[in-house]
């Protein structure tokens, strides 16, 4: 038997891509058969993919398909003979993107009849939350679904804990720094995280920042809508620092006081998973699958409104108490989306154990 | 379940929610306008004027 995945872009450096090598890895480890084939292949990751050309299907195949955007892959896979487990990493709702990107809007919108359509094709399924099971389930997808978190290898980031505490900042006269990273795209709702800012500089510190870190690729219509909206605020102290190195990422982690999020669609949000070995305190919006990746580890807020955001800033900056409830809470998240724990209950997944 | 922020809330927080209540609302994000960014619209003029350029010259 082998372990063939298939995705629709295998991409260096992003979650999925990351998955689909450590999951290669694992498979080799085991002793496994193991290939991955996808639509494109990051020259980066040359070494690990091939074309999907390249596949010879073989009803002995065990096919994993990472299932997160449109694709034509996403009919393909179910005429393989091998056995057809999917992964969903989720698609984004195509609303999100209407008047950014009609190709982003198009392939997402392509993507959620893709994933109906795979729904009486597979013969089991991987979620990697619970909220991604939940979706899947009202997909119709009637096989064995489990939830197995992303296979996520964190020890390129280096030890975790903290440069800085919040003791160090009122020694070093600075204000409340605020971070968010993900890609800038408009599910992420980074005109909320502005908007709490706002209130956050003008009632709580007036000293404080946000960093947002993230690409645009793709986005930048709505990148630019964000800076005009900055500016039309006349709000200081907002840095949009696009894609930055592993070790200017790694510096803003533990340096920073708050990662904020607002995003209004998740299907896992590795960046928080980042920001709790890290061990920075978390405030997020209670959306998608953000409750199931935080668990303890951050602060929910469970209103809709930036006051209120920036009040859970304020308290968690305040409270000693909170912040050790809380890194409690993220060493305990960190412990189920360990690499060993995960390689475990995904393997177990496939009946590979 | 996550930490629900209303369990730490104190009188500092209910001092702070009058402030907060009470402070004018930013502007809305709906009101800033969506457009092209420059950068877009010259790479693709230009990616056009590369393209007419080849063209050109084959014709």
């Amino acid at each position: 038997m082998r372990v063939v995945q298939i995705l629709e872009s295998f991409a260096w450096g992003d979650a999925i891509g990351n998955h689909v090598q450590a999951l290669d890895g694992l498979f080799a480890s085991k002793g496994l058969e193991h290939a991955v084939y996808a639509n494109y292949v990051d020259a980066r990751v040359a070494n690990v993919g091939l074309p999907i050309a390249d596949y010879d299907p073989s009803a002995d195949d065990l096919i994993v398909y990472h299932l997160s955007t449109g694709s034509d892959l996403n009919y393909k896979v179910a005429e393989y003979p091998g056995r057809l487990v999917v992964n969903y990493h989720n698609v984004t709702p195509a609303h999100f993107f209407a008047g950014y990107n009609a190709r982003a809007q198009e392939s997402c919108k392509e993507g959620r009849a893709g994933m109906s359509y795979l729904a009486s094709h597979v013969d089991a399924a991987i979620a990697v939350s619970d909220y991604n099971a939940r979706e899947l389930r009202q997909a119709h997808y009637d096989c064995p679904v489990q939830v197995v978190p992303i296979l996520l290898d964190l020890s390129h980031l280096g030890p975790a804990g903290r440069l800085r505490t919040v003791g160090d900042r009122a020694h070093e006269d600075a204000g409340t720094r605020l971070l968010f990273v993900g890609r800038v795209a408009p599910n992420k709702r980074l005109e909320r995280v502005i908007e709490d800012f706002s209130y956050v500089r003008r009632v709580v510190d007036q000293r404080a920042t946000l960093t947002f870190v993230g690409n645009a690729g793709g986005m930048e219509a709505y990148l630019l809508r964000l800076k005009k909206y900055v500016s039309a605020m006349r709000l200081p102290g907002v840095r949009f620092a696009g894609h930055v190195s592993l070790d200017g990422l790694i510096e803003l982690y533990r340096t920073s006081d708050v990662f904020l999020c607002e995003s209004a669609h998740e299907g896992f949000c590795v960046p928080l998973v980042e920001a709790m070995h890290f061990g920075l305190p978390i405030v997020a919006q209670n959306t998608s699958a953000v409750g199931d990746t935080l668990g303890d580890g951050g602060l929910l807020l469970t209103q809709d409104d930036p006051r209120e955001a920036a009040l859970a800033v304020d308290v968690l900056m305040r409270s000693d108490e909170l912040r050790d409830r809380m890194r409690e809470g993220q060493q305990t998240q960190l412990r189920r989306f360990d690499p060993t724990v995960v390689a475990h209950s995904y393997l177990d997944a496939l009946g590979l154990l | 379940m996550a930490l629900e922020v209303e369990r730490w809330m104190d009188d500092e927080s209910d001092r702070l929610r009058k402030v907060l209540f009470a402070t004018k609302p930013p502007l809305s994000f709906e009101n800033i306008e969506v457009s092209k960014p420059k950068v877009v619209l010259w790479r693709a003029t230009q990616k056009a004027r590369r393209v007419a350029t080849k063209l050109g010259r084959r014709s």
